[in-house]
Order: C-alpha cells, then sequence, then structure tokens
C-alpha cells in the first residue's frame, strides 16, 4: 500500500505528462519497491517484530478459502511478467492445485507429499522439479546479473512458493517446448501447456483439468475475485530466524521445543519464546510449526506431544532429521541412542513416558529443577513441566546428530538462562 | 480488497508504467533478453474452457474387488468403520476418478454431511498421467495405531482412531509405482449410541 501512496503522490504533484522529473520519481519509487521487496516480490514470511514468530513459517491462520493471497498474486504477477504467461493462468493453476497454498490440512502442500508423490503449492513431482524447478534468488541473479531478489535462498525449493511458481511457469513453457519467454504464447500453446501440466490420459479438449484450471483462469482474468491475507506457508523467513543458540545438537532440540511453551513464572525461559500460549492439538503440527488437528483440536492450531519432538529435531537438525511421526514410531526406530536412566538425561533427549503413548523434550536442570517441554493433552498448552514430578518414565532417545553437528558434546547441563520468575512471566 | 479494487491498482501500475516509458525510463527488467516489451501476457486471450464431459481413456473398468462393501462393514463399530471409509477413501483408481476427491467421495455413506461438504471443498489432486497409462489404483494398507495419551477421550457418541497407511500405486499390467506411509487421525461421531458411526473429521500426514 506504501508503494500505491507513494505513486499517487508522485502522479499527483507532477501529472502524467512524461517529464523526467516524473519518471524519474517513478523510477525512485520503484526502486525503493524492489530493494524493498514490499511490491515486486516478498514471497519470504515476515518476522513478527514482536517476537511472535521468531522466524518460524506457520501455517495459515483460517481465512476465507475463496480469497487469493495477496502475497500469492504478486506472485503470479511477477513471475507472469517475468515468463510472458498471462499471470490468470498461474492463478488458476494455484487454485486448483492446492487453492494457493492454503489446504494445508492436506498432505503435500506445504511440506511432505501427497498421495501421488505430489508436493508443494503447485504440486510438482519430485521428478518434475527436478526437471523445472527454480530458485527465484539464482533466477534472478542470472537473468540480471545483480542480486536483487529478498526472498530466496539459493536453493529451489518446491514448498516455497516464488519457487514453485516459477518451476510452474517453467514446466507451462518447457512441456510445449518454448522455453523461452521472448516467444509470445498462443492460445492454443496456453490450452496444451495447461494440459501437460496434468495430462492423465486426455486430450486437451476432453481433459478436466484443462476445463477447472481455465474456469478458474477466467475468474481471476474477470476480476471475480477477493484478495486475501498472504499465505507464507512453505515460504521461507525473510530475515532472522528462531534463535537456538550455538549449543549441541540436543540444545538446539530443546530450544526450538521450548520456543513454543507457554511462559509462565517459574519455568525456564529460553532464548527465544512465543508471545501466545500454543495448545495441543491431537493430529495437528507439522515439522514446519503448529498445525490444525481434529475434533478437539479442530480449528485450533497447535502441536500433539510426537509432533512437538518431530518439530523440534526437524528444526535442530537444518532440516536434516525428520523422525517418524508417533511416539511408538519413534521409540521403535534407531534414530539416535536409547537411554534409560533418568540420571544420564541431557538437553534434547525425546522423554517417553505412559508405556511410550506420551512425550517430551528434555530441557534440563534449572535451579535444581529438571525441565522438559510437553505438548501434555486436549485442553492444555504446550508448557515446561518438571520431569521428576512425570511417573511412568519409560526411557530416553538421544538423536543422532546430522553431519556436521556431531562435534558438540551434549550439555550435561549447566544453568541455561535464568528462570522466569525474576523477570517476570514471559519477559527476557 | 476485491476484484474491483484489484482492476483499479492494474490501472494505476499501468499508467504509472506508461509514464516512465514515454519519457524513456524503464522498469528495470526491459533490459532482460528474455523480458517481453508488453504488459505480462495481457495481450494473450485465455483458451475457452473446454465444454464438460471429458472421460480418461481406456474407459472405466471395475473398481478394486477388494473394496469393504456397506453390507460387510459393522457400522457401530467404530474402529470397523474408520477403516473400510479410509479403505475407501484412498482407493484412487484412474480408470474412474480424476483424483483423491472423487475417492474420497465415493465414501460419502461413511461420513457425516459436514465432512463431506469439506471434502468437496478440498482440492481435487488429480492422479499423474503415469497412473493413468497403468490403469492403476492405489492399494491401501492399514495398521491400526494406539491414540498417544493426550488424544481426546472416546465417549458414547465420539471416537477417535488412528491408522497407519500405507499406498501402493498398483497398475492392472502389473506395475508398481513408489510406496507411501502415512498416519491417519480420525475423529468420528454418531447422534446416539444406537446410530452407525460416521466420519466427522480426519487428518492425514506423512510418516
Amino acid at each position: 500500500m506504501k508503494k500505491l501512496a507513494f505513486i499517487k503522490v508522485a502522479i499527483g504533484l507532477f501529472g502524467c505528462g512524461g517529464t523526467l522529473l516524473v519518471s524519474l520519481l517513478v523510477f525512485a519509487g520503484l526502486v525503493i519497491i524492489s530493494t524493498r521487496g514490499t511490491g515486486v516480490l516478498m514471497a519470504c514470511a515476515p518476522n513478527d517484530p514482536s517476537g511472535g514468530a521468531g522466524g518460524v513459517v506457520q501455517a495459515n491462520a483460517k481465512k476465507n478459502p475463496e480469497d487469493l493471497p495477496e502475497n500469492y498474486r504478486r506472485l503470479y504477477e511477477k513471475t507472469g511478467r517475468v515468463r510472458n504467461i498471462p499471470w490468470h493462468v498461474l492463478a488458476g493453476i494455484g487454485k486448483i492445485e492446492t487453492n494457493h497454498g492454503q489446504a494445508t490440512h492436506l498432505p503435500g502442500v506445504s511440506n511432505g507429499e501427497n498421495y501421488a508423490g505430489a508436493g508443494g503449492p503447485m504440486q510438482f513431482l519430485q521428478a518434475s522439479w527436478n526437471r523445472y524447478g527454480d530458485d527465484w534468488d539464482l533466477y534472478w541473479e542470472e537473468q540480471r546479473t545483480r542480486k536483487n531478489d529478498p526472498d530466496g535462498d539459493g536453493r529451489k525449493d518446491r514448498y516455497d512458493p516464488a519457487d514453485a511458481i516459477l518451476g510452474a511457469s517453467n514446466h507451462l513453457r518447457g512441456s510445449i517446448g518454448k522455453m523461452d519467454s521472448s516467444i509470445n504464447l498462443s492460445s492454443a500453446d496456453i490450452l496444451n501447456a495447461i494440459h501437460r501440466y496434468n495430462p492423465g490420459n486426455y486430450t486437451p479438449q476432453s481433459n478436466p483439468y484443462v476445463r477447472d484450471v481455465l474456469a478458474a483462469a477466467k475468474k481471476y482474468d474477470n476480476g471475480d475475485y477477493k484478495v486475501g491475507d498472504p499465505n507464507y506457508a512453505g515460504a521461507s523467513a525473510c530475515s532472522g530466524s528462531m534463535n537456538l543458540g550455538s549449543g549441541s545438537f540436543g540444545q538446539k532440540i530443546a530450544y526450538a521445543a521450548a520456543f513454543w511453551a507457554e511462559k509462565k513464572p517459574g519455568t525456564p525461559t529460553p532464548p527465544s519464546q512465543n508471545s501466545k500460549p500454543t495448545p495441543y492439538s491431537w493430529g495437528g503440527g507439522t515439522v514446519e510449526g503448529p498445525g490444525y488437528g481434529i475434533e478437539q483440536g479442530a480449528g485450533i492450531r497447535g502441536f500433539d506431544c510426537s509432533s512437538l519432538a518431530q518439530y523440534a529435531v526437524f528444526k535442530a537438525s537444518g532440516g536434516k532429521i525428520k523422525i517418524p511421526r508417533t511416539t511408538h514410531a519413534q521409540w521403535a526406530s534407531n534414530m539416535g541412542s536409547k537411554i534409560v536412566s533418568r540420571d544420564q538425561l541431557a538437553p534434547g533427549d525425546l522423554v517417553f513416558f505412559r508405556g511410550v503413548a506420551h512425550m517430551g523434550i528434555y530441557y534440563g536442570e534449572v535451579n535444581n529443577v529438571r525441565w522438559m517441554v510437553e505438548a501434555p493433552r486436549t485442553g492444555l498448552n504446550v508448557k515446561f513441566s518438571k520431569f521428576d514430578s512425570s511417573g511412568s518414565y519409560v526411557g530416553a532417545i538421544r538423536v543422532k546428530p546430522p553431519a556436521g553437528m556431531e562435534n558438540a558434546p551434549p550439555s550435561v547441563f549447566p544453568a541455561m538462562i535464568p528462570l522466569g520468575n525474576l523477570v517476570g512471566a514471559g519477559a527476557k | 480488497m476485491s476484484g474491483g479494487s484489484a482492476a483499479g491498482l492494474r490501472s494505476v501500475t499501468c499508467a504509472v508504467a506508461a509514464a516512465a516509458l514515454v519519457a524513456g525510463c524503464g522498469l528495470g527488467e526491459r533490459a532482460r533478453p528474455d523480458v517481453p516489451t508488453r504488459s505480462p501476457g495481457a495481450a494473450t486471450d485465455l483458451p475457452e474452457v473446454p465444454a464438460a464431459g471429458g472421460s480418461p481413456t481406456p474407459t472405466a473398468t471395475r473398481l478394486p474387488d477388494d473394496l469393504p462393501t456397506p453390507r460387510q462393514v459393522d457400522q457401530k463399530d467404530a474402529t470397523a468403520l474408520s477403516k473400510a471409509a479410509l479403505t475407501v477413501m484412498y482407493t484412487v483408481d484412474s480408470t474412474v476418478d480424476t483424483g483423491l476427491r472423487d475417492a474420497k467421495l465415493r465414501a460419502a455413506r461413511y461420513l457425516t454431511p459436514e465432512y463431506t461438504a469439506k471434502v468437496r471443498a478440498e482440492p481435487g489432486q488429480y492422479a499423474p498421467a503415469d497412473w493413468q497409462r497403468h490403469r492403476a489404483y492405489l492399494a491401501v494398507r492399514l495398521k491400526p495405531l494406539k491414540p498417544e495419551a493426550g488424544a481426546p477421550a472416546d465417549a458414547p457418541t465420539t471416537a477417535h482412531r488412528q491408522w497407519e497407511m500405507t499406498t501402493t500405486p498398483t497398475g492392472r499390467d502389473d506395475w508398481r509405482g513408489a510406496s507411501s506411509v502415512f498416519v491417519v487421525f480420525m475423529a468420528l461421531s454418531r447422534p446416539s449410541r444406537d446410530a452407525p458411526w460416521r466420519v466427522s473429521d480426519m487428518v492425514v500426514t506423512g510418516r
């Protein structure tokens, strides 16, 4: 909106006469837009300045599913412009594939793969992604010989909407042998390109996918849509990140889990901590962060006990380790070493209870109290709990660090951060 | 912002771009060899939407024989009902279904009306071309999992089941695709103790 105001002011002051002054002002405005990434391409998830998100890309909040998220619209437009494809076509594909990445309750939209092996907002099979996938950052650098992309992270990621939409444009053009953006596409080209995005056993004319995409594209072309809040599911963070410290792998696991623990007086204060409580949600939570569960968890974004552990390990390992989804599968896996004695625990150990029907993440000893982080049960929030008050302890797993993180020894636990009660609830 | 506002934004942007171009001031991207000089694809008309009625070729065959039939399912047993519903929902058959949503809706008799409406609103998740070439369907194997301790408790009219689901694309020409494993969280409900169970919600995650 700032860019629009700027442009309006410029036009209002100097008119549209095409003077050098006007064009310089316009150009300056657009440069500002480009470098700030607010008007041209901001596919990444902004960090909550209050520390709320802490650089964590969260699943989409509930919103009108008919809306076109504004960041997606900008990406479609941008990609359409540089690849010489009507943006409505890209938007039509995004609508039919995943409702612009908003169908996050389905596997394979913001992480993982769906029933057919497809992943990301534009639903690429891995083989197609290997062929057509692209990274905005590298694309921009190559094409413009200067680094100007505020969102990219230098790697192609089919879950990142910027990369995925660019990949979709490559697929559309590449599949009909017209990869170069300078080649104008005819209506027939577009029909064939959409068809080849999802051909099935159809002809372009009989393909229901083509019909659905074009119907959606027409709506966008006619302006028959509303722009909704941005959807950052799957997007990389713009800058900064959750502070996991510089300690061992285990300590990073502990900090990643503790980020979601409810702030309460008398409990530890990790380096970064979400400002709002995160509820238990059965079936909710992914490696990306809190997610919607079902039944009492329906409409509630949170974690259950095993998804919190899965998230923490994934986050601490920089996305290199994805442990199994359930407590039983985690306990049965060979992802690390088993530790039975309570006295040998170190931060980040996954601790199991009640015949491995429940688990938590050991945090460490602070002021003579041994803490863990857990998503306890329906109706409660993710929180710090006193480990020694939790009965029915079965054992623990120390997850094997990924390559490059093996050398840092586990912290046997020095005090980490002063207790929250010294500074008040939630403060740090 | 409405579509009308979007159109307004486009107009302002076009006006500004035109002013800049008249004065010889490019937008930066003009320097790139593969960037068109006209506006983004605006000169290309969208193709007409083909009429409905497309059907996959070859024509549909019978669904897999081992799909549970309503008579075989004890619908007053939450576990049996959830297993049957999940099996039907994920047995995507590329000879009759365009994608997963079609298969899910085939199980509508086992779903609450509210959850059926939710499924109808989901993306279609089209079956890959490979499957149709092999006239493949998705073979589903289910293993019951104990819900974790924090799960909502069962009650006379609500129940919760958890499954490990292994799916394998299976061609009628003996082709096999890569198997996938998922964890499925299911909620079931019924209006009274004597009524049959219905699936009221479901979350499927990667294992």
